[in-house]
């Protein structure tokens, strides 16, 4: 799996499922904080978004992991089977 | 499926059951509900004296309880409860007045990592009253008067 591939995906399932505009989101913009706005409830269709994706279940992680593109990234890649 | 039948399924009542029939079950997939609207609803009396319209939400949550009887495969988990996460892309096209009887119709579009994602659609005489998405998700009941900390 390329890295810039799965951030890819990632990108556009946020801007389709979470309706963030394309135009503000980069691969670094806080998802939680000040640059995106999310809420808990966001984030369970992030969950959701990334098993569809991946079939990886990210239920119970550690927020880190949802900081940004970048983060889900690397535990997608992590955790993803080959 | 009759409203004593819906009973054993839903914890929901009069004046808040929005769901009086259920004429097609699919568990995990689809349904189709009844709802009588009867100028006897107590809501009327406010909304709006003289000119009864049966209120937007009230659609919505008809749709719902629709989605909870699609989810829950027997009703009877006794330490979840089904909870609407979000509404997306509601549309009311057409007012709801007394004496409709409303077919509300619910799909599931996604059920994956405990989200379940729902479209409806809620018609009069074949005709479209309201639409939109749902989202729901399963809560431990302790969890809803849980302290925040």
């Amino acid at each position: 799996m390329e890295r810039a591939d799965v951030a890819a995906k990632i990108r556009e399932m946020l801007i389709e499922n979470l309706r963030i505009p394309a135009e503000i989101l980069e691969d670094d913009s806080e998802l939680f904080g000040g640059d995106i706005g999310l809420d808990s409830v966001d984030s369970l269709e992030i969950i959701a978004g990334i098993d569809d994706l991946y079939g990886v279940n990210m239920t119970g992680v550690d927020k880190t992991n949802f900081r940004d593109i970048n983060a889900l990234t690397n535990y997608v890649l992590e955790h993803a089977e080959a | 499926m009759n409203l004593l039948e819906i009973n054993e399924r839903i914890r929901q009542r009069p004046p808040f059951q929005m769901i009086e029939r259920v004429t097609e079950l699919e568990p995990g997939k689809s349904a189709v509900g009844i709802k009588c609207v009867s100028v006897n609803e107590p809501y009327f009396e406010g909304h709006m004296p003289g000119y009864p319209i049966m209120p937007g939400v009230l659609l919505i949550e008809s749709a719902a309880q629709l989605c909870s009887l699609v989810i829950e495969q027997d009703g009877r988990d006794e330490d979840k409860i089904y909870v609407l996460l979000k509404v997306r892309d509601f549309k009311f096209v057409k007012a709801v007045i007394p004496g409709e009887r409303l077919e509300i119709k619910v799909e599931c579009l996604r059920a994956s990592t405990g989200l379940y994602e729902f479209s409806a659609q809620i018609l009069s005489d074949g005709k479209l009253r309201a639409k939109g998405e749902m989202l729901f998700t399963a809560v431990d009941k302790e969890s809803i008067y849980a302290e925040e900390i």
